[in-house]
């Protein structure tokens, strides 16, 4: 099975190391309060999608956490328009990045400290989930060879959970942020 | 091991401190770190971890060098470097969130390549991970280099920090 738009997403095995991160009370979050990793199941992320009224999965995947580009234009949009990415019923974001899941960790929970706005409207945040990829992007031809160094390609997908579908996947072949950057994601929700 | 030189290739990477990207989102731009022209008349501390922002390393082992600086400074070590195989942009943002923003970079947070360092070390010096999903890592280990001969270098077992690795230890054995 590829990873592509238009087909179901393979996940089959498909897990990542991460540590959860709790939106519950923003100001709780410590980036150096580190803790030991978990095993996210997709499958079974998407399952808990398909039964909530946010059924919509963003994936998005950048080649190294606390670099430039991805931590300065790419991740902090998305966080800043979570409103946006609620209302067409995201009910999950998953960062993906090279890094081990202690670093991805570390930037994920500094990246919501900075970014994500204290939530007025009481609206349900998605959850954030930011993990380490482990070799899942390399697998469908999604990262390269960077001095080195194996790094996910940046790239964004929206999967429909309720039929595993990747209804959109937007990958970089240039520098900077495009078709994968929170506007051209929420267009194609 | 005594009387022998520190390994100094492949250099390692960092991104030394700057007033200008001083927020741990705002990145710099990474940099060799030349050990031969570094270590030459100098005392050098090397301290290495498994991994940048993990429990073991960030709650214990590099606060407790930190803490100790102005001892490490009057014993007349030069500079201390942290290395690990977390890359150098991971490495720098760990140190700024450990709160070392010193535009001296007494502290410089290094990206050992290929961890070619730990690999010249020997196999004591490598911790392999890969069935944890972790990957293969440096072990903790620490060491003293004057004049780039290594006066004092240790590794720990089970990538442990116990009085191997402390500051305590090489403000003793300096």
């Amino acid at each position: 099975m590829a990873f592509q738009e238009g087909s179901q997403l393979p996940t089959e095995g498909l897990e990542f190391s991460y540590i959860p991160i709790d939106l519950s009370d923003l100001s709780l979050i410590n980036p150096l309060k580190c803790d030991t990793t978990s095993k996210l199941k997709l499958s079974n992320l998407l399952e808990k999608l398909s039964n909530s009224d946010s059924p919509n999965l963003v994936a998005v995947s950048v080649p190294g956490a606390f670099t430039p580009t991805c931590t300065e234009n790419h991740i902090p949009p998305y966080l800043e328009n979570l409103g946006k990415l609620i209302d067409k019923k995201v009910g999950a974001i998953l960062v993906l990045a090279t890094n081990d899941p202690f670093v991805v960790n570390a930037w994920g929970k500094l990246l919501i400290k900075e970014f994500v706005k204290i939530n007025d409207d009481n609206k349900k945040l998605p959850e954030i989930i930011f993990a380490s990829d482990g070799g899942f992007s390399e697998k469908y031809g999604l990262a390269g060879d960077r001095g080195g160094i194996i790094r996910n390609k940046r790239y964004a997908a929206i999967i429909d959970s309720r039929t595993g579908d990747v209804t959109y996947l937007g990958v970089e072949t240039e520098r900077g942020v495009d078709k994968s950057g929170v506007d051209a994601v929420l267009s194609k929700l | 091991m005594s009387s022998e030189d520190f390994p100094t290739s492949p250099s390692p990477k960092y991104i030394p401190f700057s007033e200008e990207h001083e927020s741990i989102v705002s990145c710099g731009a990474p940099v060799d770190l030349n050990l031969k022209s570094l270590f030459k008349d100098s005392t050098i501390v090397i301290a290495s971890v498994p991994f940048a922002f993990s429990p073991t390393c960030t709650e214990e082992h590099i606060p407790d060098y930190i803490k100790h600086i102005d001892q490490f400074k009057s014993e007349g070590v030069d500079k201390i470097i942290v290395l690990s195989a977390s890359d150098p942009f991971a490495m720098s943002a760990w140190g700024k969130a450990l709160g070392v923003k010193d535009p001296a970079n007494y502290i410089i947070f290094a990206h050992d390549v290929d961890l070619g360092i730990a690999k010249a070390l020997g196999s004591d010096y490598i911790a392999d991970l890969s069935k944890g999903g972790l990957g293969v890592r440096s072990q903790r280990y620490a060491g003293i280099i004057e004049n780039g001969e290594i006066k004092y270098l240790e590794s720990e077992n089970e990538l442990n920090f116990t009085e191997i690795s402390s500051a305590e230890t090489l403000l003793k054995r300096l």
